[in-house]
């Protein structure tokens, strides 16, 4: 179920009233679970197997995990569950088709069926956030869960089960022990970020989605300049879609009385890929962090190990956002880059000399360049669009100027709310939000595309 | 606990008290209200001859209304059905309607045909969005395509094919016979029947159309967008203008003809377009069946046959073309614009007392 649907209204106007009757009772988790399995099941039903089959499996395994002797036997046996079904799912087409490949140019006679299964929504997040309990549980950092049901709410509640934010179980779970504050203060706060969230999407990212689907559609058609213009233009339409997605589920979320951890913090005002990386996606950058790149050893072990280290964390993550050689590849040139700003000596301390300014347009330009990778159907297109754009003429781009006006707009919002002594907020002054609201409703009602377009983040 | 690395961030960036959302409410009341009753749309009964939807508005189902009404009064024939009317591989200047105008050496025939219009969606969408579409002349097209079990794309996922929500009943998307019938109707008496609808199809009407449109005008006014009958019928989608490649055969499976919700929705849009008064021709095809495995040729065929036969024993008016040759076809179902002339000349060949009005109508 998309937010920005009528279906999302109508079902969020059935369980809101009865999670207001049931917060205070015993039943409210009981209500929670089944709203999010509704909102799950809502194209395929059949998922909902998946989704219970491994929240069962787990809840078990790491309650012996909890008690056992054999923590790590227990902890394995997680870890297969989660990344068994998360392996097949999304990476057996991957893994089949190039094992073809390399046994065709070896020339063997043989060949592996092909098995291409539909990849379930969200499997990427729910099975992050399921890891991250396992291996919580395992490290005592957090006891188990004693309850199936509230456990179960946990790994689906609605707002945040297809894509996030990932919420740690340290996190949520003591949410979903206690009756959830809801008062009208929370609610209105909650609807006013859902509806930064829904323009975000609605009308910004979807409107960018046009010409980088028009430009990515068909990219020998284009020169340099429309190429650049689209890959900008997806730099922003990522953030605005998966941003605005994050908004609406924490919007959702506050307004039930429960908190979801920030997910964006004004990425494109970063002045170093280390900054960018603790502002984009934040709770999936920290679950790298803190469950591959630490554990492999951080760089507490010398040079060599921590660049290894965050190479491999890095396409680790290319491979999470899916299965295929352009991501894994985005995941290297952002590894690659990491490494090279902050390891390379030189490179760091001249970096370090340079402007503010000049840093923070660097990483924008590092960061939209590795977009190529991420957007592209296919490295070899990557490499032809990476090709044409130092290469081709240079012809008008055709980009309508007026997209242009939101992304000013917003940048100039947050590099000022980025400031060091932050200007007074004029858009606190109640004239202007009412404005602004008034003027996001009026344009969402009269401009954008009234058909739901799904969020980038949902196929991962 | 993970904690907000900022709680300055944490706080939306405007934030509304009950109070300022009831302010909003009535300002954008106003401004709602307004629009709808503002005639700042100019009126322009003259539709451009070879006009399509702009294919980035496949989804606006106001605006198909809006260009059905003008259209119908414009053009004694309309051509319906989905992107092969439409000219999925093709200029809009070398489409079926164009040449058919070009042979008939008059304005005769109209395009509405629309990009992803699977027989589910058609008959929602003539249904509910296609009322001035009655006491005319229909060529309705049926593509096969819709009938393949495995396609050449993930169309045939049933879940995403029915993924229009503004036009599919969305609890008939997972049912089938008779509950799907259930679920179509509690849809049309929640949603089509409420008071709400007569200000539903204003505010439609009234919205505007330069999101697209910005595409193809982009150092352009607004204003020019918001102020004609109809955004500008774009031609620079990025289409496929090529012949289709010969490693690219499809093997596929076919539906049972009498149980296939397509081939059931088809004969429900031709029992409404009956209804309403039209003449309806059906054009079957033309699937490309050059590029089918023989396997999957050999069922398509039968399944041709039966169509034909089934629709001559209703009484309808069929009409099979021939197959184009191979370098006319951009895929399995969208011919070129070199097809579309062939298709075009066979069909008037065929069918011309009809396509100029010279047999009395049915």
């Amino acid at each position: 179920m998309l937010f920005h649907s009528v279906d999302f209204l109508v079902f969020f106007a059935i369980v809101f009233p009865v999670h207001l009757l049931l917060r205070k009772t015993p039943y409210m988790n009981a209500w929670l679970l089944a709203a999010s399995y509704v909102f799950y099941a809502w194209w395929n039903p059949s998922y909902l197997l998946l989704i219970a089959g491994t929240t069962i499996i787990d809840f078990y395994v790491v309650r012996h995990l909890e008690t056992s002797s054999r923590k790590r036997y227990w902890l394995g046996v997680s870890l297969f569950s989660n990344l068994g079904a998360l392996a097949f799912f999304k990476y057996v087409r991957f893994f089949t088709v190039n094992v073809n490949a390399l046994l065709s140019l070896l020339g063997l006679p043989f060949e592996l069926p092909v098995l291409a299964p539909v990849l379930p929504l969200g499997i990427s997040f729910f099975t992050f956030q399921s890891l991250s309990y396992a291996i919580d549980v395992y490290r005592g950092a957090i006891p188990a869960e004693r309850n199936l049901i509230r456990y179960a709410t946990y790994v689906s509640f609605f707002p945040q089960m297809i894509s996030g934010p990932i919420c740690r179980a340290g996190s949520l779970l003591p949410q979903l022990r206690t009756a959830p504050d809801v008062s009208l203060s929370r609610f209105t706060s909650g609807a006013s970020m859902f509806l930064i969230g829904l323009f975000k999407k609605v009308a910004i990212a979807d409107w960018l989605g046009l010409y980088v689907d028009r430009v990515y559609g068909a990219p020998e058609n284009f020169q340099s300049p429309a190429l650049i213009m689209a890959t900008v233009a997806f730099a922003w339409q990522i953030y605005f879609d998966f941003s605005g997605y994050t908004d609406m589920a924490r919007g959702v979320a506050r307004a039930m009385g429960f908190h979801l951890t920030q997910n964006f913090k004004a990425p494109y005002t970063a002045s170093d890929l280390g900054e960018f990386w603790g502002r984009w996606n934040i709770t999936v950058s920290t679950w790298f962090r803190d469950y591959v790149y630490i554990p492999l050893g951080g760089n507490r072990e010398g040079r060599a190990k921590g660049i290894r280290n965050v190479l491999l964390t890095m396409v680790t993550s290319g491979v999470w956002h899916g299965a295929s050689w352009s991501f894994i590849l985005w995941g290297l040139v952002h590894g690659v880059g990491r490494v090279a700003t902050r390891d390379l000596g030189f490179l760091s301390s001249l970096i370090g000399r340079m402007p503010r300014v000049v840093q923070r347009a660097g990483v924008f330009v590092f960061v939209t360049f590795a977009w190529i990778f991420f957007r592209s159907r296919s490295v070899g297109e990557a490499c032809l669009i990476v090709f044409r754009i130092f290469t081709s003429g240079w012809t008008d781009p055709r980009f309508p100027v007026l997209l242009l006006i939101p992304i000013v707009f917003v940048w100039t919002y947050q590099l000022l709310e980025n400031r060091e002594t932050p200007a007074p907020r004029f858009w606190d002054r109640l004239p202007v939000r009412i404005g602004i609201a008034s003027f996001m409703i009026s344009y969402l009602a009269l401009v954008s595309q009234p058909s739901a377009q799904t969020f980038i983040y949902f196929n991962f | 606990m993970q904690r907000d690395p900022d709680p300055d961030f944490d706080r939306p960036a405007v934030e509304l008290s009950l109070r300022e959302w009831l302010l909003v409410a009535l300002v954008v009341s106003l401004v709602l209200v307004a629009a709808m009753r503002f005639p700042f749309r100019g009126s322009s009964p003259e539709v451009e001859r070879d006009y399509r939807i702009p294919y980035a508005l496949s989804t606006r189902y106001e605006l198909y209304r809006r260009y059905t009404t003008l259209a119908a009064a414009q053009f004694p024939t309309l051509i319906v059905g989905d992107s092969v009317v439409w000219g999925q591989c093709a200029r809009k200047n070398d489409t079926l309607s164009h040449h058919l105008n070009e042979l008939v050496k008059q304005p005769r025939f109209g395009n509405a045909g629309l990009d992803g219009m699977h027989p589910v969606a058609l008959a929602e969408l003539l249904t509910y969005h296609a009322p001035a579409i009655a006491n005319t002349r229909v060529i309705l097209q049926f593509d096969a395509l819709w009938l393949m079990l495995e396609g050449p794309s993930s169309v045939h996922n049933r879940a995403i094919l029915y993924n229009r929500p503004d036009l599919i009943p969305r609890l008939a998307a997972h049912f089938t016979g008779p509950f799907r019938e259930a679920a179509s109707l509690s849809w049309s008496h929640l949603t089509r029947n409420s008071p709400l609808r007569d200000a539903g199809e204003r505010l439609a009407d009234a919205r505007l159309d330069f999101l697209a449109w910005s595409l193809d005008h982009p150092y352009e006014s607004p204003l020019r967008a918001i102020s004609s009958a109809l955004p500008p019928s774009e031609d620079s989608h990025p289409q496929r203008l090529v012949a289709w490649s010969r490693g690219a055969v499809v093997h596929t499976r076919w539906g049972e003809l009498s149980q296939d919700d397509q081939w059931l929705a088809f004969l429900r849009i031709i029992s409404l377009l009956q209804a309403r008064g039209n003449d309806v021709l059906v054009l079957l095809g033309p699937m490309n069946e050059h590029m089918m495995g023989a396997d999957t040729l050999d069922v398509y065929l039968k399944i041709k046959a039966d169509i034909a036969a089934t629709l001559l024993s209703k009484g309808i008016r069929c009409f099979v073309p021939s197959l184009l040759p191979s370098e006319h076809y951009g895929d399995i179902c969208h011919p070129l614009g070199a097809g579309y002339a062939d298709l075009a000349q066979e069909l008037l060949q065929k069918e011309s007392a009809w396509l100029l009005g010279l047999e009395a109508r049915r």
